[in-house]
């Protein structure tokens, strides 16, 4: 039959059809093998890669405080609403407004909108929930189409802000008039906030965002981040400092469906602030210092001597901090480029010196003996080089000066005569003694680099033409080409209260009370009585006034405070600008009690006006003595010991 | 004709013969329940995080094809020897009909589907289709002789027509994957019909050609995107090779991003076809030994793997996350039992119509079984074939268990005589 004839035909096609059975599974078999057992970490890292996402959340910023602890940056709580797209509610909300959509479109109710219907329904939900702040808020609020999809293309996972920058008030409206479960959610962020306004804004230095936040360390290095905007220093301490105040930046990581709407939270870290920074800044003497500069262009560094901290720090024209956070306004930008208000003139300003400069002269010229604390130098009024003509600021002349009597008066045929015997590579060496040559390395960014502490040797370099006597003249009386800033002039004149070479500014506090000793440093090397003669000429220059000293008073006389004794230089000096002409600079350095020296200042006072006629005297030293006089009600002096009225040199064992 | 009249005096149901011919084959049953069973718990889990309820759809399936199965395998399977060709008449009109407006539904670009009325269902007329060219060529085979290749034309021209015809129809629709699983199928059947070997090696070269010929042509449709740099999906929007450069001119350039997206997935179309590759292959390949745990596969659950296909074509994905190699294996190794088990019928069956019958749907099974692992496994492109018993569909549900139920009636009736 067939059947049978048949079936012993086909046995081996039968086998056939078992072996080609075992060999699909077989081949099946393997393959699941390959993928399951064998490749499986591969996998199992693409998956993660694939559905995983890290959000960065920066950490508070730290706080920076002034000496006594106050609070001179701080963080304020800013408060945006948001929509998060991530929660439930929303989502469904959004589904259910694009199905709606659909079905209006289909049924010919509204007009398709030409675009992606879920773009669409997206746009329609924002909308709904801006028009119900807006109606709360009494305001109108507005949101760029753009914004909208450039934050979902680039960040899905981050909550969606709707209005940025709450008041305080508008926050408290929306948190009771916002219906229960609305989605709208009142999200809490921080900025930048500065209780002392423009109080040493230059020192503090303010903030910008940044998406680059510290991630050293983090989990998760290798998945797809979102970051929420951080905060980064533009200048000033901020900037110095930007690493310790950084926070230390904190994550949650994330399993997320397809469209990147969170499931499960993997693993996460919170933030943590940043460290606080101690400065040796007193707000009160900086708020006093600041006051009494008023609209007035200038700069005024005062420091601890013996430890040299600066306790105040002036630069005008200045800012409002809080106008630049939590961003800088356009306007406020141009504004202060406008007026060259960004850059701090304590640190970064560099201008010549005047007769402040005349401490460098005197001292070179006792140092390497070409005058004496004797030696009288008759001063007509004015200085003949051949055939040029020096003149001195009074121009009846002086009459016959000593060192002393020369620096009380300031005058300049004195320091002609010196300067002329001396030479100009004393001059230069004495003040590169003092460190007027180079940086103070003050811990604020930008410190001017470029100062010049003229020789011929630097006239050579810089290809000009050969050094004169007349440049030799010029340079004794601060003038010509010597550039210094500030803070350099507040750091020499430190040094010569301490009877020592350089001074180390630090904006950081030190531990209370501590003497830091400052290094590297060295004796001045002047004999005592050729110190003391210097220092009675500083000591005049303030002591003594017109009406007890009528033709002879000296020229620092309105910085003088009743009871402390004080020692000081003022100086004049002019700055050509090619854009506004020339400046007059009123200069006005010292420190006190000279008995037993705490306090060191530099005032500069810039002209705001062309040509305006200003002496150091006259415009800066009544500048200083507010904030001197403020710093001694602060720290009251010891009563002067009655032997000495200048303390034994600090450095004086041998 | 011998075989005519002992057709003619077979009753219709076989309720006299059953007390002296009952017996049942309960390998094949008992695996199928077992896998449906998994099917259900898998489809449930696919659709776990979204809340679907297709599990409860698939066990009324089950029910349906339960009874269904039942029925086929009390069936005497001789009776379709003879009235095989109303199969034919019945699934062509049906597959007509999804191209009438009204009736056919369409879906992704494709009418596969038809509206059946009362019922609210739809029903995948390709499905039915498969078994009456099973049906109708098993009986024409079974009717002949084969032999040598020459004495066989008439007989290969009547098979031709008779799986020609439908396979037209579905590749219009367009469903490319379930009209080539048609062709293993016919070709197993004139293998155990004992053709000529030659007319295999035959068919053998010319498929042999045939890829040949296309993996050439895509070759050069590479070099020519790359030379030009053309993206693949600008030249298929222009049809920019295939308009003058190609000596294939029958082949489009989308058809040839198709041919391409399974050599390199990423060039082709990281989002569309290639990302189901790679998804998939995820799926599988994160799944490890023991799996994520049931309902725990985030592939699945969060809609990594397109929810849409999740509890079909890809539930071997969810389950292989879920349950790791072992789970894969097991299931593996229940339906290479349903296949040997079929292949073991076959040749316990004593007429030739009963060996084709099991022969073909055991072939028609291992081509589902193998296209949808291999694919989800990366070892095959991706085609919309759906597993046996695990996926969710009712059309192929059905369909399957009718298979079944005519292995299981020629493992009954076969001592007929």
């Amino acid at each position: 039959m067939i059947g049978v004839e048949y079936h012993a035909a086909i046995r081996t096609r039968i086998l056939a059809f078992y072996l080609f059975i075992a060999l699909l599974v077989v081949v099946l078999f393997g393959g699941l093998a390959y993928r399951q057992l064998f490749s499986v970490e591969a996998f199992q890292e693409r998956e993660r890669l694939q559905n995983q996402r890290r959000i960065l959340n920066p950490g508070p910023r730290g706080e920076i405080f002034d000496r006594e602890g106050r609070v001179l940056v701080a963080n304020r709580p800013r408060f945006s609403a948001v929509l998060n797209f991530s929660e439930y509610a929303l989502r469904r909300e959004l589904r259910e407004t694009q199905l709606r959509l659909v079905r209006d479109i289909r049924e010919g109710k509204i007009e398709d909108p030409g675009e992606r219907l879920d773009r669409h329904a997206r746009a329609r939900v924002v909308e709904k929930y801006l028009t119900e702040c807006s109606r709360i808020l009494g305001r109108p609020l507005t949101i760029e189409r753009r914004r909208l999809e450039r934050h979902f293309n680039d960040q899905p996972l981050l909550p969606f802000p709707i209005i940025n920058d709450l008041s305080q008030e508008e926050f408290s409206r929306l948190l009771e008039q916002l219906r229960p479960g609305s989605p709208v959610q009142l999200l809490p962020s921080t900025a930048r906030h500065y209780p002392y306004a423009s109080a040493a804004a230059h020192t503090l230095g303010y903030i910008g965002s940044t998406d680059e936040l510290p991630t050293e360390g983090l989990e998760g290095a290798d998945l797809q981040t979102f970051i929420a905007k951080g905060m980064y220093g533009r200048d000033g301490l901020e900037k110095q400092f930007d690493h310790l105040l950084q926070g230390q930046t904190g994550y949650s990581i994330w399993v997320v469906d397809p469209n990147g709407i969170q499931d499960r939270l993997v693993s996460s870290q919170t933030p943590v602030a940043g460290k606080p920074l101690n400065t040796s800044l007193d707000i009160d003497l900086q708020l006093k210092a600041e006051e009494v500069f008023g609209d007035q262009s200038g700069a005024m560094v005062v420091l601890d001597i013996h430890t040299g901290e600066v306790l105040a720090m002036v630069s005008k024209p200045d800012f409002d901090l809080n106008e630049t956070s939590p961003f800088i306004p356009a306007s406020l930008w141009n504004r202060l480029n406008e007026q060259e208000a960004l850059y701090n003139r304590s640190t970064a300003g560099l201008y010549p010196p005047g007769s402040t400069f005349k401490i460098i002269t005197a001292s070179a010229g006792l140092r390497h003996g070409v005058i004496t604390p004797d030696t009288v130098v008759e001063c007509p009024g004015y200085f003949m080089l051949g055939r040029f003509r020096f003149v001195c600021h009074r121009r009846s002349g002086h009459g016959p000066v000593r060192v002393t009597d020369a620096l009380r008066m300031s005058c300049n045929v004195f320091f002609y005569e010196t300067a002329l015997r001396l030479g100009p590579e004393k001059l230069a060496e004495e003040g590169r003694l003092f460190g007027l040559h180079r940086p103070t390395g003050v811990e604020i960014p930008a410190e001017a680099t470029k100062m010049i502490m003229p020789d011929p040797e630097w006239k050579r370099s810089v290809g000009r033409e050969a050094w004169t006597a007349g440049n030799t003249a010029n340079m004794a009386i601060g003038q010509g080409d010597v550039l210094v800033t500030p803070l350099q002039m507040a750091c020499m004149i430190a040094s010569y209260a301490r009877n020592e070479t350089t001074t180390t500014p630090t904006i950081l506090r030190r531990d209370r009370g501590a003497r830091v000793p400052i290094r590297p440093n060295q004796p001045i090397g002047l004999r005592p009585e050729h110190r003391a003669a210097i220092l009675e000429g500083l000591f005049q220059c303030i002591d003594w006034t017109a009406t007890q000293h009528p033709g002879a008073a000296g020229t620092g006389s309105r910085a003088k405070i009743p009871g402390i004794n004080l020692a000081g230089k003022s100086g004049t000096a002019q700055i050509k600008t090619l854009r506004r002409g020339t400046f007059e600079l009123a200069w006005f350095v010292g420190f006190g009690p000279v008995e037993d020296p705490k306090v060191a200042w530099c005032a500069l006072v810039i002209g705001d006006q062309p040509d305006e006629e200003m002496g150091g005297g006259a415009v800066a030293a009544p500048k200083v003595k507010p904030v001197i006089e403020l710093y001694f009600q602060k720290h009251p002096p010891q009563p002067p010991p009655p032997t000495s009225r200048f303390a034994a040199p600090a450095a004086g064992p041998g | 004709m011998a075989v005519a009249e002992r057709e003619s005096q077979l009753p219709m149901f076989n309720w006299v013969q059953q007390r002296t011919h009952w017996r049942i084959d309960p390998v094949t049953p008992l695996c199928m329940a077992i896998l449906s069973a998994i099917g259900v718990c898998f489809i449930y889990s696919a659709q776990v995080f979204t809340g679907g309820n297709l599990y409860l759809q698939q066990i009324g399936w089950i029910g349906i094809g339960a009874v269904v199965y039942v029925g086929v395998s009390l069936v005497n399977y001789r009776h379709y020897l003879r009235h095989s060709h109303w199969f034919m008449m019945a699934a062509v009109p049906m597959l007509a009909l999804v191209f009438i407006p009204g009736i056919g539904v369409e879906l992704f670009n494709a009418q596969r589907w038809i509206k059946v009325p009362g019922l609210g269902t739809t029903i995948q007329p390709s499905e039915p289709a498969k078994i009456a060219v099973l049906v109708v060529c098993a009986s024409i085979l079974a009717r002949s002789r084969i032999g040598t290749l020459s004495r066989s034309m008439w007989t290969l021209g009547k098979l031709a027509l008779a799986a020609g015809v439908p396979m037209a129809l579905i590749m219009a629709q367009p469903d490319l994957g379930s009209a080539l699983v048609i062709l293993p199928m016919v070709l197993a059947l004139l293998y155990a019909s004992n053709l000529s070997h030659r007319f295999f090696l035959g068919a053998l070269a010319a498929v042999t050609l045939t890829v040949g010929v296309v993996a050439l042509d895509a070759y050069y449709y590479n070099r020519f995107l790359d030379e030009n740099r053309i993206d693949p999906k600008d030249s298929a929007r222009g049809n920019l090779y295939g308009s003058d450069h190609s000596w294939l001119p029958y082949l489009k350039d989308y058809q040839r991003n198709r041919v391409l997206s399974y050599a390199m997935p990423d060039k082709i179309d990281p989002r569309g076809i290639s990302y189901n590759i790679n998804q998939t292959l995820i799926t599988v390949g994160s799944g490890g030994l023991v799996g994520k745990g049931w309902t725990e596969g985030t592939q699945a659950r969060l809609g990594y793997l397109p929810r849409a296909v999740a509890p079909n074509d890809f539930i071997f994905s969810v389950l292989a996350e879920e349950k790791g190699f072992l789970g894969s294996v097991t299931v593996l190794g229940l339906l290479s039992v349903i296949l040997a088990n079929g292949v073991r019928i076959a040749s316990l069956a004593r007429d030739r119509f009963g060996t084709l019958l099991c022969l073909g749907a055991t072939t028609l099974l291992a081509v589902h079984v193998f296209v949808n692992i291999g694919m989800t496994i990366g070892l095959l492109p991706i085609k919309g074939l759906p597993l046996p018993f695990l996926s969710h569909g009712g059309s192929f549900l059905l369909s399957c268990c009718i298979l079944q139920g005519l292995v299981q009636s020629v493992y009954r009736f076969r001592k007929e005589f």
